[in-house]
């Protein structure tokens, strides 16, 4: 599967390595990176490994709810109403530039990407299974943009930095990209085999010092800090050992590992946690406080 | 002319329209108050004391007796004398029906705080006399009280009340003060405690035996009891060789080559027996042996 991503994308293993990951865990992830840096791609990539069904959604900020969710229509022939299912309803969803859309647009994805159905007027529809929402953003350009509201970050379960490519991968990428695109590699996997995969992750077993040791991270990123406001949720402690436990099934692993917890704490935390004004001021890398406090806590 | 003539017919018109609609508007003003007023057959109204020698600040009645020929419920408008030189401690009214009408009684308890001899004037009753049906006063009797005490006395009634006042001041604000206090200890009681740091303990991991004991010993015990227990212990002494730091992993052991790459991939091993499922220790600890005997 990671096999088949690389081959599309070229370069970014940290990222295609962490949407495996996510997608195994069952989680959503939020992608942010500077333009250019085949974040799309990476989402396409997976949505085109996976198979099932995959849609996308430019957010804009002329965006309604119902482009998402889906509305109710009058059906002259039949003189009633149908429900006209949103794009939303797929195996697969990018939702690129999320932070170009308003909040209340924004908002109509919570209920979809936490409870896995969608309310349109009197009805509830299931979201199909599996579900996976994959958003990018790009933190430059903060003119015409929406910061997603706290409550929708501590839904996604990862969020990924993507990083300008060393000389070696750009050369990569135009050998790759300088002629016509090459065609991403299809149906890797089933949906079956992701339910397959993440009710094996499930399983693997995790010691209660590890479980501890989650607990720990999670508690520090809750002591008082002089650069943060806010610490990260329940919902971190169990993202961090979801996130942990696919890692450890794509290493081949029934168990975690320290290791396992340890690399899956920053994507974890880093959208979880609330800087104050300091890190603007004093020019701190948010980044750097996670690491910080990641490497404060005893190794089991 | 006849223009100026409708012009002033105009205004007399509207002048006399305002004038009737102030004397309606005064004769309905005065007509509730003249309503209030009870129409009665006044027989009796008199005022009496229970005692007629009263120490100061001793506490006696002053009785206002009314019978009227109507069945009433109660005296409106009956307007107690002046009370100067005394301390007013309680007023009671009661109606009741009696043979011919109604006797009505107001009995006030009263301390005196001044010493001599005072004279309650009469008590009032506004009533329409029901003989004439017009509005009437009636007053009742005066009372004389004689209060004894010397001008020490005065002072010390006038010190008791001054004490006595200061006592109930007190009082009200100890009861006020407790009332608060017990709002404030509820108050705090539920209030959510602050957060407290983080109070995880640290993995407690299993004491390395170090009285002579050494690393051989430690491989030895996994070898003979391939426990959990025994697997961290082993995973803590190699740690410790490394100069492993708290917060160090194993990858950040490789990264900064803390021993070489066979010792680490030891560590790797015993790491496996530390964490796998408790049914699979002793197995990953017998695969462990191999590369901790190298």
């Amino acid at each position: 599967m990671l096999d088949a991503l690389a081959a599309t994308v070229v370069g970014q293993r940290d990222v295609l390595e962490a949407l495996l990951y996510a997608t195994i865990a069952g989680g959503h992830v939020v992608l942010e990176g500077p333009p250019g840096l085949a974040k799309t791609l990476a989402c396409r990539a997976l949505a085109s490994a996976v198979g099932g069904t995959f849609k996308r959604i430019q957010f804009t900020p002329d965006l309604l709810p119902s482009d998402i969710v889906g509305t109710r229509v009058f059906d002259q022939r039949t003189g009633d109403f149908a429900t006209a299912l949103g794009p939303i309803f797929a195996n697969v969803l990018l939702a690129d530039e999320i932070n170009r859309a308003p909040a209340k647009v924004q908002s109509a994805l919570l209920e979809g990407m936490q409870e896995r159905q969608v309310t349109i007027g009197p009805a509830t529809h299931p979201l199909p299974d599996p579900f996976l929402v994959t958003a990018t953003m790009n933190p430059l350009d903060s003119d015409g943009t929406y910061p997603l509201p706290f409550a929708q970050m501590d839904r996604f379960l990862m969020k990924i930095l993507v990083a300008y490519p060393s000389a070696e991968e750009e050369l990569a990428i135009l050998e790759r990209f300088g002629g016509a695109p090459p065609a991403m590699l299809s149906d890797i996997a089933t949906p079956a085999d992701l339910l397959r995969w993440r009710d094996e992750a499930r399983a693997v077993f995790v010691d209660a010092r590890i479980a501890r040791y989650v607990v720990a991270l999670v508690q520090a990123t809750r002591n008082p800090h002089e650069y943060l406001d806010r610490g990260a949720s329940p919902r971190a402690t169990l993202a961090l050992v979801a996130t942990a436990r696919a890692r450890a099934l794509c290493d081949g692993r029934t168990f975690v590992v320290p290791d396992d917890v340890r690399a899956s704490a920053p994507p974890v935390f880093r959208h979880r946690l609330a800087f104050n004004y300091r890190t603007l001021t004093e020019n701190v890398d948010p980044e750097s406080i996670v690491t910080e406090l990641i490497a404060g806590v005893t190794v089991p | 002319m006849a223009r100026r003539a409708l012009v002033g017919e105009r205004r007399y018109a509207f002048a006399c329209a305002v004038a009737l609609g102030v004397a309606v508007a005064c004769a309905l003003a005065g007509a509730p108050a003249r309503a209030q007023l009870l129409n009665l057959h006044v027989r009796s109204f008199s005022m009496s004391a229970d005692r007629a020698s009263v120490a100061l600040g001793e506490p006696f009645h002053l009785t206002i007796s009314t019978h009227v020929d109507e069945r009433v419920l109660q005296i409106d408008n009956l307007t107690l004398p002046d009370l100067a030189g005394f301390d007013s401690l309680g007023d009671e009214r009661r109606c009741a029906a009696s043979a011919g009408g109604s006797d009505c009684v107001e009995i006030v308890t009263l301390a005196a705080t001044i010493a001599g001899s005072r004279t309650i004037a009469g008590a009032t009753l506004d009533a329409v006399d029901a003989r004439d049906g017009k509005a009437s006063r009636f007053t009742t009797n005066s009372v004389v009280v004689e209060v004894t005490g010397t001008p020490g006395d005065e002072l010390s009634g006038m010190f008791s009340g001054f004490l006595f006042g200061a006592l109930r001041a007190a009082l009200i604000g100890l009861v006020v003060l407790l009332a608060l206090g017990a709002l404030l200890w509820n108050f705090l009681r539920r209030r959510p405690a602050p957060p407290t740091p983080a109070a995880v303990e640290p993995a407690s991991l299993p004491p390395v035996p170090d009285s002579g004991a050494g690393f051989r010993d430690l491989v030895d015990a996994l070898a003979r009891e391939p426990t959990r227990a025994n697997a961290l212990r082993v995973r803590h002494a190699m740690r410790a060789s490394m100069n492993a730091r708290d917060a160090e992993t194993l990858a950040d052991l490789r990264a900064r080559r803390a021993a070489e790459p066979a010792t680490l991939d030891a560590l790797a091993a015993v790491e496996r027996a530390a964490f796998c499922e408790d049914a699979r220790v002793a197995r990953a600890a017998q695969e462990a042996m191999p590369f901790l005997i190298r």
